[in-house]
C-alpha cells in the first residue's frame, strides 16, 4: 500500500481521481466503475482491511501510531481480447482501496492517504458469442449451470462455463439497449478502443455467421483447427497433420486464406523431404 | 471520444469478422457503417417503409415507384421554379398597385389643392377687382382735388401755368449745365442781400478776375487764418500743462505743510500735557537708579476688588525696599503695569536717561 500525505480524497469520486492517477491509467468514465462495483464489494472483509492499513501505517509511523480513516474501494477494470480457441473479452477487475486517515502518534497527528490494490484481481470473461447473444436478447440458448446471488454460470458450447456477476450482465444488458457495443468500450479510455474494432468485428461476424455460405477453401481464413482439419481430409494422420502445421507455424499469417496455408504446408514438407 | 474506426482498425474488424463469416470483406463493413448512418436517419427508413407499404398495398414495385417518385420530383422542381416565378410577379404586380394606389392618391390630394387654390384666387381677383374700381374712383375724385387745388394756389400765388412751365424749363436749363436748383437759389441768395448785386458782382469779378481765384484766395486765407489758430491752441495746451505741473507741486507743498501743522499741534499738545512734569522727570533722572515697586499684602488685594483706592500700594525707591512703606508689608514685587507700559525690562532698577 501507498501512504500519501495529506487527505487526497473526501468522497467517492476523489478517491476514482486518485486511484486511475495511482494506477496509470487515462480517463474512464464513472458509469463503468459503477458497473464493477458488485464486485468492489466483494473485497470488503473490513478485518482484513483493517489489518492492511495498520500494517501500512505502524510500518510508516510506528507501532504506536493510532489511526481512523474513512475508505472507499474503486475498482479498476483492464480490458483485454482474446482470440485463441474462442474470442471472448477478458476483464481483469483489480479492487483498490483509498483511505483517508487521520495517524495519531505520540508526537503529533497527521492526515495520510493509504492507496493500493487489495485482494486478487477478479477475471470476467464474455465470450463474443454470449455477448451476441446478449445483443439479441438471446441468452436462453445458453444453459445455466450454475447461480447464487452474485453470480451465474453458463455452459459456452466450445468453451469453458462461464461465471459473471449478475449484477455486472444486468447492467451491460441496460447499457447496450441504449448504446453499441463501441460506445460502451470507448467508456473505458484508451484501452477500450483498442479491443473495441476486435470486438465488433467478431460481433459482426457472429451476427452474418448464419447468412453467410460455407466458404470454399479458397475464400477461407486459415486457423490451426481447419488446416489440421484438411490436412487430415487429405489423407494425413491427426498427428502426423498437427506436425506438420507445427513445422509450418511460423511461417502462416493471420489474413491467410486456408487454400494458400495448405499450399505452405505441403510446400514446406516436400523442401524438408528434398533437404 | 470519437467512435469512428480508422482504416487500420476496420481491417482489424474484418479480419475478425472473417473468422465466423470467412466472405466479410472490408467493404461489407464500410456498407454496414453506411447502413447504420442510414438507419439513424428516420428519414430513410421511413421511405423505405413506405416503398414497401406501395408494393405490398398497390403492387407497384420499387422501380415503377422511383420512376414515379423521379417524375413527380420533376414535376415538382419544375412547379417550384414556376411558383418562384409567379410568386415574384404576384410580389411585382402587388408594388406596381401600390404604387398605382399611391399615385391616384397623390393626384387626388394635388387636384383638391388646386381647386382649393383657384377658389382662392378668384375670391382675390373679385376682391382685387373690387378694391380697383374703388382706387379709380379715389383717383378720380384726387385728380379733381388737386386740380382744384392747383387752380387755387395759382390764383393765390399769383401765378399763371404759363409761369409754372417756364419755371419747368429754368430749371432743366440749370440742370443742363451742371448744377442744382438748389445751388442756383444758394447763388441768388448771396446777392439777394445787396440792393446792387449786379453792380457788385461786376465789381468783385473785375478786383479778382474771375469767381475762381476769387474762391481760390479766399481758401487760401482760410487755411493761414487756421494754421494761426492752431499754432495759438498748441500754445495754450502748452500753457495748460505747465499749469497743471505747478497746481500738482503747490498741492505736494500744501500736503507737506499740512503735515507740519499736524506735527506742530501734537508737540504744542504734548507741551501743555507734559511740560509741568518736567521737574519730576530730572528730579527722577537724577536718582542713581529707580525701583517702581507694588506691594502684594493680600488684604489690599481684597480690599481692591471692592475700592480700587484701597488696592495694593505703588511706591518709587531709589534703593531696593525691604517692606512695604506703607504698611510694612515684607513681600513686594516690581510694578509689572509700569514695565510692560513702557517696553523695559522687568525685574531690574531702571536709570531714567533724559534726551538734550
Amino acid at each position: 500500500m501507498k501512504i500519501i500525505t495529506g487527505s487526497r480524497a473526501s468522497n467517492q469520486k476523489e478517491a476514482v481521481s486518485l486511484v486511475f492517477q495511482e494506477a496509470g491509467i487515462g480517463i474512464m468514465s464513472l458509469d463503468v466503475v459503477d458497473m464493477f462495483v458488485s464486485v468492489a464489494e466483494n473485497a470488503k472483509t473490513s478485518a482484513e482491511i483493517d489489518k492492511l492499513i495498520g500494517t501500512s501505517v505502524r510500518g510508516r509511523y510506528g507501532n504506536k501510531a493510532s489511526w481512523r480513516a474513512d475508505r472507499w474501494f474503486v475498482p479498476v477494470p483492464k480490458l483485454q481480447f482474446q482470440g485463441k480457441d474462442i474470442h471472448q473479452l477478458v476483464i481483469e477487475v483489480s479492487v483498490y482501496l483509498v483511505a483517508a486517515a487521520v495517524v495519531r502518534t505520540a508526537d503529533d497527528s497527521r492526515l495520510i492517504t493509504v492507496a493500493g490494490p487489495v485482494g486478487k484481481p477478479e477475471i470476467v470473461s464474455i465470450p463474443m458469442v454470449f455477448l451476441h447473444a446478449l445483443l439479441e436478447n438471446d441468452l436462453g440458448r445458453f444453459a445455466m449451470v450454475a447461480r447464487d446471488a452474485g453470480y451465474t454460470t453458463w455452459e459456452v458450447p466450445g468453451a469453458k462455463p462461464v461465471r459473471l456477476p449478475n449484477d455486472f450482465v444486468n447492467e451491460l444488458t441496460t447499457m447496450l439497449k441504449y448504446q453499441s457495443v463501441v460506445s460502451w468500450l470507448c467508456q473505458f479510455g484508451a484501452q477500450g478502443r483498442c479491443v473495441a474494432s476486435l470486438v465488433a468485428g467478431s460481433l459482426i461476424g457472429l451476427a452474418f455467421q448464419d447468412s453467410s455460405q460455407t466458404a470454399p477453401a479458397n475464400k477461407e481464413m486459415v486457423t490451426a483447427e481447419n488446416l489440421v482439419s484438411a490436412l487430415e481430409s487429405l489423407a494425413y494422420q491427426p498427428a502426423e497433420a498437427r506436425e506438420l502445421v507445427r513445422m509450418v507455424a511460423s511461417r502462416l499469417r493471420a489474413d491467410m486464406t486456408l487454400e494458400e496455408a495448405i499450399r505452405l504446408t505441403l510446400q514446406g514438407k516436400e523442401w524438408n523431404n528434398n533437404g | 471520444m470519437d467512435n469512428e474506426f480508422t482504416a487500420e482498425e476496420i481491417r482489424d474488424a474484418a479480419r475478425m469478422a472473417r473468422v465466423h463469416c470467412p466472405g466479410f470483406s472490408e467493404d461489407d463493413f464500410e456498407s454496414l457503417m453506411e447502413l447504420e448512418r442510414r438507419i439513424n436517419d428516420s428519414g430513410y427508413l421511413e421511405a423505405v417503409l413506405g416503398l414497401i407499404r406501395l408494393e405490398e398495398e398497390k403492387g407497384i414495385s420499387c422501380t415503377e415507384g422511383l420512376d414515379a417518385c423521379e417524375k413527380l420530383i420533376k414535376q415538382k422542381t419544375k412547379l417550384e421554379q414556376e411558383v418562384s416565378a409567379l410568386k415574384q410577379r404576384s410580389i411585382d404586380l402587388s408594388t406596381q398597385m401600390n404604387n398605382a394606389k399611391a399615385d391616384y392618391e397623390q393626384k387626388k390630394e394635388a387636384v383638391v389643392r388646386v381647386t382649393q387654390e383657384l377658389m382662392r384666387v378668384r375670391n382675390d381677383y373679385s376682391a382685387a377687382e373690387k378694391g380697383l374700381e374703388a382706387f379709380n374712383r379715389q383717383t378720380e375724385k384726387e385728380k379733381q382735388r388737386i386740380s382744384a387745388e392747383v387752380e387755387d394756389t395759382c390764383r393765390r400765388a399769383n401765378i399763371t401755368r404759363d409761369e409754372v412751365i417756364t419755371a419747368g424749363k429754368i430749371k432743366e436749363e440749370i440742370e443742363r449745365h451742371g448744377f442744382t436748383p438748389d445751388l442756383a437759389l444758394g447763388l441768388a441768395k448771396e446777392f439777394a442781400g445787396h440792393k446792387n448785386a449786379r453792380e457788385q458782382l461786376a465789381e468783385g469779378l473785375k478786383e479778382h478776375g474771375s469767381l475762381n481765384k476769387y474762391l481760390d484766395e479766399l481758401h487760401d486765407g482760410i487755411a493761414k487764418e487756421r494754421e494761426k489758430l492752431i499754432s495759438e491752441i498748441r500754445s495754450l495746451e502748452s500753457q495748460k500743462k505747465a499749469i497743471t505741473t505747478e497746481s500738482r507741486n503747490l498741492k505736494n507743498t500744501l500736503g507737506e505743510l499740512q503735515a507740519d501743522v499736524a506735527y506742530e499741534e501734537d508737540l504744542r499738545r504734548f507741551h501743555r500735557r507734559y511740560f509741568p512734569l518736567c521737574g519730576l522727570l530730572d528730579e527722577l533722572s537724577n536718582w542713581h537708579q529707580v525701583f517702581f515697586m507694588r506691594c502684594t499684602h493680600p488684604a489690599s488685594t481684597v480690599a481692591g476688588v471692592f475700592d480700587s483706592t484701597k488696592g495694593n500700594h505703588h511706591f518709587w525707591t531709589d534703593r531696593p525696599p525691604a517692606a512695604c512703606p506703607v504698611c510694612g508689608y515684607p513681600v513686594l514685587e516690581y510694578d509689572i503695569k509700569i514695565y510692560n507700559y513702557h517696553g523695559w525690562q522687568t525685574q531690574r532698577p531702571l536709570k531714567i536717561h533724559l534726551g538734550e
